[in-house]
């Protein structure tokens, strides 16, 4: 069956830049590109949802392309350039630190140039036996490597007696079962034959190709000029991984240092740095871990080790098939490259910016677009166990999603294990991303262009910029706006964004916060690599053994977990903080004596109704899937507003209150808090205010009975003041 | 329910046809205790061959398919087509109650 997929080198371009996009055919001579502006998404029928439109928009590059399939080079190592000191080695000693997680899961290089039947390594066999590579033959010691565990290994070879001595020590800290080791002299060992091949930790190489992915950390690799003898081999292992150069270095790496970036230093007079290719997790607990502090910045040394994945991927690499230049007539809002060969179809969303200083709406959709990439691949929709109960409804998927399944190399988001069952921590853009497109699940992009439509119904004037765009700018981003709106479900955010909202609101700008569960998890985007984040979900320990222990982010060394763990609640800025979530059903908001205060009197305006958002075609209301609560105790303002609140949320919604820790919750056990979402309005003191509707269904009763509804009226009235520039005040007794 | 190892912890009683009824007249939304917990038994079997529904008519249509019993997961479209969300999780409560008793659900 023929397949198309695309991605594109960015998210958000501005009007007279350029976008390129990346696109694998397969089983078809050709595919056909189309550039449209996305005016609404196919989600449900009128009267009550939009219909699927779209702007065909006249770029030269619509039409046929001929169609080339590129693989996606998954699994991460990393590669020191050829170098005479490591392509002529002959007597030597290879030795690391190594905590495999799937030994006898095929042969997994450790270090090393092996390429076939060429190059010397050290490697896991296919039993997951310490085995030392020589021009294709194996020696291999006779124990299996233990999972989890960490062991020393070491492969010394001494090309004057043809000899070889492989070595392994289990080296664990805080562990009273028996430490196991083997070592073994190897006769008849042939001479290395020199090598071009760039040197690779955690793979070797297939041509161009890396190969036999190690799955797990190595800590401290180092190749020595000279064959280390049995005591000489103990002694290391016993030194453990920290520390100066070794005296007989040629090349000695310390992965302790640069961990927040690719760089992998080289502590001999060498000079033989290397990078890490596809972001294998660095600011992982080494074998010298003391269990004293989970900050890697505080103690490098006890953080010296990589874990890397044999599914990791950053980068998919694959050419430019061909790029857009926007032009200057082409309106800020919501694109796509549309990808289509046979009755196959792959969208490319991208957002298109005014020119730099040329922005013109007063309001702007913030698109969050950060949440997108933390969700991107989001493989246990598919595959996990968990997620039909946590919807209270059975799974649908479409074509689409099973891309993942085909295509395995394609990765996962950061909800997901690896192949080896460590969570994933890093998810980038620069893959083809089967769940951001305005197709399919009802939910994050395909959800947001509710908000899209309801903009184009209402003849609103607005812009569109990005997360992307709000952590790399700051403040600067959304300055020329008075009024900035989120999507359905801003769930990730970074110091910066949340700093950047922060200063804009001070100074007097307005927030609409039109979605659920926002401003949750610390994130991180990288300081130099574009489109990927990372998260790390310390507090939540079901999730991985690791997650408190490597709370830590590697990108910026901030502490990590959920913005209330780090103590910047979401109600903080947004009057509201997640509760809890539940796919089955949804609600409406009941109005508070709060909404008859004179301050909230724009916002009920021409509302007749009690009882506000009871329709929607998100599961029957405004209220529901994942749900925030008005709480002073967590940093609502003492002046904000509850409006409204929801009630009678179903029981699926108990389910995940104790939040997800329970793999298989207890639905019977009594709730400890309401579980209700809330409206809430506040002032700032700049005179700006901030709205918030604490569910992300909301945008999913926009459009009911053709717009002719209270959502949208509120939703409107709000916008409307948010954008008369007459100061809001704060109110006197607070 | 079933323990973290995925082991059941209770026993479905064909006798328990209340809670068949009662998922009949609401499939979405509140339920009672005893059938949420009848509800998470059903949904978490183990994901190879479980049932799902393949968007077959964007959001208007749902075909009934199972996943492949082995990794990398297939879609197996079995049918039937359904119009009705509704419909169709009536017709997966009523195939996995038939799974769970052994015994065919006498109500429709």
């Amino acid at each position: 069956m023929a397949a198309v997929m695309g991605y594109a080198d960015r998210r958000s371009v501005r009007v007279g830049e350029r976008i390129q996009f990346k696109v694998s055919c397969e089983g078809a001579p050709a595919y056909k590109a189309t550039i449209v502006r996305l005016l609404s998404a196919q989600t449900f029928e009128p009267p009550h949802a939009p219909k699927f439109r779209f702007d065909v928009m006249p770029a030269p590059v619509n039409g046929e392309h001929k169609g080339r399939h590129h693989p996606i080079p998954a699994g991460s190592y990393a590669e020191i350039p050829t170098h005479p000191k490591l392509a002529r080695l002959t007597t030597c000693t290879f030795a690391a630190f190594v905590w495999p997680t799937l030994p006898g899961s095929g042969e997994q290089a450790i270090l090393g140039t092996v390429d076939g039947a060429g190059g010397l390594g050290l490697h896991l066999d296919g039993e997951g036996r310490l085995a030392l590579v020589i021009g294709g033959q194996h020696f291999a010691l006779p124990r299996k490597l233990r999972p989890r565990r960490w062991c020393f290994v070491a492969a010394a070879v001494d090309a004057d007696s043809d000899t070889a001595i492989l070595y392994d020590r289990e080296v664990e800290l805080y562990q009273f079962d028996a430490l196991a080791g083997a070592h073994r002299r190897f006769e008849h060992v042939p001479i290395p034959a020199p090598s071009e091949r760039p040197f690779r930790i955690a793979a070797a190489h297939e041509g161009a190709r890396a190969i036999r992915h190690f799955n797990g950390k190595i800590e401290r690799p180092r190749v020595l000029g000279r064959a280390l003898t049995l005591f000489d081999l103990e002694r290391l292992a016993l030194a453990g991984p920290s520390g100066p150069a070794h005296v007989d270095a040629i090349a000695d790496w310390d992965f302790s240092r640069d961990i927040g970036s690719e760089i992998v230093s080289d502590l001999s007079h060498n000079g033989l740095w290397g990078r890490t290719v596809n972001l294998p997790t660095r600011a992982v607990a080494g074998s010298n871990w003391k269990a004293e502090r989970h900050d890697w910045r505080a103690v490098p040394e006890q953080y010296g080790a990589i874990h890397f994945h044999d599914d990791d991927i950053y980068d998919a690499l694959w050419p430019t098939a061909f790029e857009v230049t926007i032009p200057a007539g082409w309106k800020s809002g919501t694109y796509a490259c549309r990808l289509e060969v046979g009755d196959a179809e792959f969208w490319v969303p991208f957002f298109v910016r005014p020119r730099k200083g040329e922005a013109k709406a007063r309001s702007a959709f913030l698109v969050p677009t950060c949440t997108y990439a933390a969700y991107s691949n989001f493989r246990s929709r598919v595959e996990g166990r968990w997620s039909e109960l946590y919807h209270g409804r059975v799974t649908v998927l479409d074509r689409t999603d099973f891309l993942m399944e085909e295509y395995p190399d394609l990765g996962s988001s950061t909800y997901d294990p690896h192949r080896d069952g460590s969570l994933t921590l890093t998810s980038s853009m620069l893959r083809p991303v089967t769940n951001f497109r305005p197709t399919g699940r009802v939910y994050k992009f395909c959800q947001d262009m509710f908000f899209i439509a309801w903009l184009e119904h209402a003849g609103i004037d607005y812009e569109v910029v990005t997360d992307d765009d709000l952590h790399a700018e700051g403040m600067a981003a959304i300055a020329d706006y008075a009024c900035i709106f989120t999507g359905s479900h801003p769930e990730y955010y970074t110091t910066g964004m949340l700093d950047a909202v922060e200063a804009f609101l001070r100074q007097g700008g307005r927030f609409m916060y039109l979605g659920g569960n926002g401003f949750y998890w610390r994130t991180a985007y990288h300081p130099t690599l574009p489109g990927v984040v990372e998260v790390r979900r310390a507090g939540q320990g079901f999730l991985a053994s690791d997650v408190e222990r490597e709370s830590h982010m590697s990108f910026t060394g901030e502490v990590a977990g959920t913005w209330h763990r780090v103590g910047r609640p979401p109600n903080l800025i947004a009057g509201v903080g997640m509760v809890t979530q539940g796919f089955d059903a949804s609600t409406g908001y009941r109005r508070t004596e709060a909404s008859r205060d004179p301050r909230a009197a724009f916002i009920f305006a021409g509302v007749t109704e009690e009882v506000v958002g009871d329709f929607g075609v998100l599961m029957g209301g405004a209220a529901g899937y994942e749900i925030d609560r008005h709480d002073v105790a967590l940093g609502s303002p003492r002046h904000s507003l509850r409006l409204a609140s929801s009630s009678n949320h179903t029981n699926v919604y108990d389910i995940s209150v104790p939040s997800f820790t329970d793999l298989v919750p207890k639905p019977t056990e009594a709730v400890p808090d309401p579980i209700r979402a809330d409206i809430v309005f506040f002032e700032t003191p700049g005179g700006g205010a901030v709205f918030s509707v604490g569910s992300i269904a909301w945008s999913g009763s926009l459009s009911w009975n053709n717009y002719d509804n209270n959502i949208e009226r509120i939703t409107r009235n709000v916008l409307t003041r948010f954008i008369d520039p007459a100061p809001f005040q704060m109110p006197e007794s607070q | 329910m079933r323990d973290r190892a995925g082991n059941l912890t209770i026993k479905v009683d064909p006798a328990w046809i209340d809670l068949a009824q009662e998922f009949r007249r609401k499939p979405f939304g509140g339920h009672t205790p005893a059938l949420q917990e009848l509800l998470a038994v059903m949904r978490t079997t183990p994901i190879e061959g479980r049932y799902f529904l393949w968007l077959s008519k964007p959001h208007t249509e749902w075909t009934l398919a199972r996943m492949s019993e082995t990794r990398p997961l297939k879609p197996i479209l079995i049918g039937p087509t359904f119009t009705s969300l509704e419909e169709a999780e009536w017709h997966v409560f009523k195939l996995r109650w038939e799974q769970l008793t052994g015994q065919r659900l006498a109500i429709n």
